[in-house]
């Protein structure tokens, strides 16, 4: 839940960056990949539930 | 028997499909299936608002079980969406497939969403093709609701999240039990 709370608050900046609302797009999906990445390698799964 | 060969020609378009095609039909369907990545997992999820914290979920989820999760708008190039689908299927070793939102859409005219059961449909024959290549699971928000909607599917357990993020990502551990994942917390 940490690592979900971490993306999710990330979510503005990442749209804005790509310049569209729509989370499905390919280049946001791509952003949403390397943050839920990075968040993966701070929190072990299951943490904070 | 002249009767069973005109029946069995009956399922060939003329002029379509020549006679020297066969030879190279069956070349094709002999070859080896392209490969995957054991690591990747295929989600057939609606594109909508009202998913979109589950969809993050999934994404958050799915990383955590050191997976990588791929979607069809994931994929850049021109190609056809269906053709851009099945090679998504064929080079995933998993596939996620969530039910929850097969209902009928608020905007008229109210139709029922048909692309999810499709793409499962074709994960499934994937599946009986290459069992060894590829495993699929279902997720629903609400138990029971899958035998009234795909009665077929009687006997496939679906994983349900109840269309929350603490109960996707629950279930995602379930689902793919990871030897990083820590003891189930309640």
């Amino acid at each position: 839940m940490a690592s979900y709370r971490l993306v999710q608050g990330e979510v503005e900046s990442v749209l804005r960056g790509a310049g569209t609302r729509n989370l499905y797009a390919a280049s946001v999906f791509k952003e949403l990949c390397y943050l839920a990445l990075k968040a993966a390698r701070l929190h072990a799964p299951g943490e904070d539930d | 028997m002249p009767f069973l060969r005109k029946r069995a020609n009956a399922w060939i378009p003329r002029g379509r499909l020549t006679r020297a095609a066969w030879p190279r039909l069956r070349r094709l369907s002999q070859l080896p299936p392209p490969p995957f990545n054991p690591k990747a997992i295929f989600l057939n999820i609606p594109y909508d608002r009202d998913f979109e914290s589950l969809y993050l979920a999934y994404i958050v989820g799915i990383y955590q079980l050191d997976l990588v999760p791929c979607i069809a708008s994931g994929i850049p190039g021109g190609e056809r969406r269906l053709d851009r689908i099945i090679s998504l299927i064929q080079g995933c070793r998993y596939s996620i497939h969530d039910l929850s939102r097969v209902e009928l859409s608020a905007t008229p005219p109210a139709t029922p969403r048909f692309n999810m059961p499709l793409e499962l449909g074709l994960t499934i024959t994937w599946a009986k093709l290459h069992p060894s290549r590829h495993t699929w699971f279902l997720w629903e928000s609400e138990p029971r609701r899958l035998q009234k909607s795909i009665s077929d599917l009687d006997g496939t357990d679906p994983y349900i999240h109840s269309g929350t993020v603490a109960g996707l990502l629950t279930e995602l551990r379930n689902a793919f039990v990871s030897k990083h994942a820590p003891p189930w917390k309640r």
